[in-house]
């Protein structure tokens, strides 16, 4: 990866004298503005002067394309903006839609997001083969994991979320369960959940692990056992929190955002391990040329945006932040047996025939 | 030259109406019809017209298709009974019985409308979800076990037949109000018994809009979406309307599968309407006459508390326990209810989902959105439902067939498939509006085209044109004539058809359901929205607050209605019947 020029020219390190005195007031809102001009958060530079002053001078809005949950992406947001002191605006939609919607935009010429975020392998090589991603260089010193850069650095992984098990731990009476072997017992039938598989890459990601590692005959025995599917994993946790359902597979963030908002849930490491999944971030043309984007996709992959992500309950790209904790316990770090991941490429293999045989076990068409 | 400006004339307002409802309503559905048979959905720059396939049809040749075909046939059936048996009895009631107080049981009869389905859905799922349902939770509470369970095909059926009882209640009223009184006063005067001219008199009279309302509920419930995926979703029940919203949101989105259910469902929803325009045109018979007269009264007797319970517990169904479990729920500060005694511990309750709903940015934003959509397509809709009106029955221009038909269409089309077609199209015209709220009033428009026409078209119809050309005889413009003269006169009609359009487009979920983005989300959607990421509390309080706004404006409308009732006037029952899906 290349670093980008930060040297200044004579007259530009003029001007940026002047520019630092008209936007004080802006840096000031800032908790990574320094005296120097640049934005440095938590001993990393994340913007040189140059780029940081461009971007607190873009007249241009910044709009971020995203795919995450609107509450999570609203967090990044705010956490950006106090740190930066740029305003950002996120059009949220479930990924399938963003892309429906990004790839006819780009088709008419309309398209205006500078930064793209969304899961799923397979909506990712869309947006590439459409010419929406494009070369970004992550400042060098990153310590970003060489697997999450994707064709040469048109894209990356900005994070990992964890796709586990959660139960009511209000609802549930006797010994909690510690594995998805327990999800069989006939005590849970008819009180287990699951997402639809088709809903996209973080449900195939967790069908992948549980063909690959559980075997077919597990996925068969859950069906049998009264799996409930649910449309949306937020809709799971959810119903587990009225206790509709006991107990069923779940990321950890989402398991941890519902606790939060009071409902007695509790995720937790089953001993077979379980599945994480990719999350991507990618520069657009527009991005490109906005100093604005910029100084977003480099926070995004920053040591402090990082974290913002390990507080939601995903594991960083980076590798030198820690793992996300789950019930006060630091999850097992991600190259641990436990972690089931599989690269872009071979979620792309296997999608379909997966999605078949899932479809088949819980009798939905298609 | 004179004959081509001749046929020009006669022909150039009724085109250019044309070519407009064309964008809104036949281009959609011509962009479903085109996806179901092509490999790609359309989008700017990416129009396949070669590769025709077929193979986006073979998803309906598998098992759960075929399941999902019967689901939905089921689901018509069986609310379209509970519907015409409860709206049948409700009307005869306040039509035809000695009972007092009728205009409260006319009033249960037609309130339920202000609720839509799937906030009736909601409070339901609430309540009878088989684990953790609050009479659930009651029942157990009082040791007789958990004995509700409305997830599944059952409890689709059941709500959407009491939610949808209003509509078969405004058709048997109408037919029971008008009906002529000489042939039962022929059969008592022979010695019938009460019992003999219901049977044998009264209800054979009363089939044709029996058998109307039957049918208009098992349309509505046949392309019902959300009701079924709030409540049969649960327990693995699928129909045509859930298939298409899944593959829609599938990931990545199989939109060419949908369009073909799209097209099989559509076809399916044409035979019934058909069907439905039948049997209402054969209403006729109902023996409505020209002569003063007043339906006898039956005396019910003992029958009458009977009849009083049967009203109550009606009321109870559909709008004491759902508004006590959205309170309810509204008010419960964690999801989790313990059991009886935590259910009714104060300390559980709390009113920060009312602070969160009101302080919401998003929950304001989509309030403002919802009125000005709402009013921008009833303003909208009442223009051209007047326009093509006015050129329908007021002018000799040519070509005003199928300006009505085409009007008329949107009647026949799932909401779900209009969603679709609108979606595509808005996304591929070069006119930037997807996104947009603009994009919103514009689907509004196209889906409720029917019912602003019908509206106008009743009122424009009591209005003789010898009073518009009076006018223009006297050297008054056309223009001047229609505004000084035929929307004054009008005004009642334009009034109710306006509040009416306003009502339906509040109300309005499944259309806008795949154009929204997150600076456009409509009330209704929040609603959906919230439910279905999981904040069920946020969505009990917004359907509060949504079912105050929509009661607000159907009061208003009632007093604007009243005020402005010029000369009196009929409308076909059918104008506000089918009015929502």
């Amino acid at each position: 990866m290349k670093r980008k020029s930060t040297v200044p020219t004579l007259g530009t390190a003029a001007v940026l004298a002047f520019a630092l005195s008209s936007c004080a007031s802006a840096q000031s809102d800032a908790s990574g503005a320094t005296a120097d001009g640049a934005l440095v958060l938590e001993g990393e530079e994340v913007a040189d002067a140059s780029l940081y002053q461009a971007a607190l001078e873009d007249d241009d809005k910044l709009i971020v394309y995203s795919g995450a949950g609107e509450k999570s992406q609203m967090l990044q947001d705010d956490a950006f903006t106090a740190d930066t002191g740029i305003e950002v605006e996120s059009v949220n939609l479930s990924p399938s839609r963003l892309k429906e919607r990004i790839l006819s935009e780009a088709g008419a010429s309309q398209f205006a997001g500078d930064v793209i975020i969304t899961s799923d392998a397979s909506i990712a090589k869309e947006l590439l083969d459409a010419g929406v991603f494009v070369d970004y260089s992550l400042p060098e010193d990153f310590a970003i994991d060489e697997s999450s850069v994707h064709s040469d650095g048109k894209y990356f992984t900005a994070f990992y979320p964890s796709y586990s098990l959660a139960y009511n731990h209000a609802a549930l009476e006797g010994d909690p369960p510690t594995s998805w072997a327990d999800l069989l017992e006939p005590e849970y039938a008819g009180n287990i959940g699951i997402v639809n598989a088709g809903v996209g890459g973080s449900a195939a990601a967790l069908t992948r692990f549980q063909l690959d590692v559980l075997g077919e005959d597990y996925l068969r025995a859950y069906a049998a056992n009264g799996a409930r599917v649910f449309d949306t994993m937020a809709a799971e946790a959810e119903a587990m929190g009225r206790g509709e359902v006991l107990i069923g597979s779940m990321t950890t963030g989402s398991a941890d955002r519902a606790a939060q908002d009071g409902a007695p849930l509790a995720p937790f490491v089953p001993e077979e391990g379980f599945a994480v999944y990719d999350y991507f971030a990618a520069m657009t043309p527009q991005g490109i040329d906005s100093p604005a984007a910029q100084v977003y996709m480099n926070w995004y992959f920053s040591s402090k945006g990082q974290q913002k992500q390990v507080e939601e309950g995903a594991y960083s790209a980076r590798t030198d932040v820690a793992p996300p904790t789950v019930q006060g316990a630091e999850m097992p770090p991600l190259d641990s047996d436990l972690v089931y991941r599989i690269t872009p490429e071979e979620a792309l293999e296997v999608k379909d025939e997966d999605l078949a045989i899932w479809n088949e076990i819980f009798n939905i068409a298609g | 030259m004179r004959t081509l400006a001749g046929f020009l004339q006669k022909r150039i307002v009724s085109v250019a109406l044309l070519i407009v409802l064309t964008v809104l309503i036949v281009i959609p559905l011509c962009f479903v019809f085109l996806s179901a048979f092509i490999e790609e959905v359309p989008r700017p720059g990416n129009i396949q017209l070669d590769g025709f396939t077929l193979d986006n049809f073979s998803l309906l040749a598998t098992a759960p298709a075929r399941e999902a075909i019967l689901n939905s046939v089921l689901i018509g059936t069986g609310s379209g009974a509970i519907a015409v048996l409860i709206g049948s009895f409700l009307a005869f009631l306040a039509a035809r019985s000695d009972l007092k107080a009728r205009g409260a049981i006319y009033l249960i009869g037609v309130l339920p409308l202000m609720l839509p389905s799937y906030v009736g859905a909601l409070a339901w799922g609430i309540l009878g979800n088989p684990n953790a349902g609050l009479l659930n939770i009651v029942s157990e509470g009082l040791g007789l076990g958990t004995s509700f369970n409305l997830y599944g095909i059952g409890g689709v059926i059941f709500i959407l037949g009491i939610f949808n009882a209003p509509y078969a209640f405004s058709l048997v009223y109408g037919s029971l109000a008008l009906m002529n009184p000489e042939l039962e006063d022929a059969a008592r005067s022979h010695g019938g018994k009460m019992r003999d001219v219901l049977s044998n008199v009264t209800l054979p009279l009363s089939v044709p809009a029996i058998l109307g309302a039957f049918i208009l509920v098992f349309v509505i419930s046949f392309e019902n979406f959300p009701v079924v995926q709030m409540l049969g979703s649960p327990a693995g029940v699928e129909t045509l309307p859930t298939m298409i919203f899944r593959l829609m949101n599938a990931s990545p989105t199989r939109g060419n599968e949908a369009a073909s259910i799209a097209v099989i469902l559509t076809v399916l929803l044409l035979l019934a309407t058909a069907i439905q325009q039948r049997v209402a045109k054969s209403k006729n018979y109902s023996t409505v006459s020209g002569k003063g007269m007043k339906p006898r009264q039956f005396a019910l007797g003992k029958f009458s508390v009977v009849a009083w319970v049967g009203v109550i517990f009606y009321a109870v169904l559909v709008l004491v326990l759902p508004f006590l479990s959205l309170i309810f729920t509204s008010l419960r500060r964690s999801p989790y209810i313990g059991g009886l005694a935590d259910m009714f511990d104060p300390s559980g309750l709390s009113i920060a989902n009312y602070q969160d709903v009101l302080s919401s940015s998003q929950i304001l934003q989509a309030a403002g959105n919802s009125i000005v959509v709402s009013l921008g397509a009833a303003a909208f809709g009442l223009v051209l439902g007047f326009l093509v009106s006015y050129v329908t029955y007021r002018t000799r221009l040519k070509w005003t067939a199928p300006l009505e038909f085409v009007s008329m269409s949107p009647l026949a089309v799932p909401a779900i498939v209009m969603g679709m077609g609108l979606l595509w199209t808005w996304l591929v015209m070069p006119i930037p509006i997807y996104g947009t709220l603009i994009v919103m009033v514009v689907a509004f428009l196209a889906a409720q085209m029917p019912q602003g026409l019908r509206g106008v078209s009743a009122s424009i119809q009591q209005v003789h044109p010898e009073l518009e050309e009076s006018v223009v005889v006297h050297g008054g413009r056309r223009t001047t004539a229609i505004r000084m003269v035929t929307i004054p006169l009008m005004r009642a009609g334009l009034t109710s058809t306006f509040i009416l359009l306003l009502m339906l487009s509040m109300r309005e979920l499944t259309v806008p359901l795949f154009l929204f983005t997150s600076d456009t989300r409509l009330l209704s959607i929040a609603i959906y929205d919230y439910f279905e990421h999981g904040y069920t509390g946020s969505a009990a309080t917004v359907s509060i607050l949504y079912s105050l706004i929509i009661a607000i404006l159907a009061i208003l409308s009632q007093v604007l209605g009243n005020s402005n009732t010029a000369r009196p006037r009929r409308r076909s029952s059918s104008t506000t019947v089918r009015s929502t899906r």
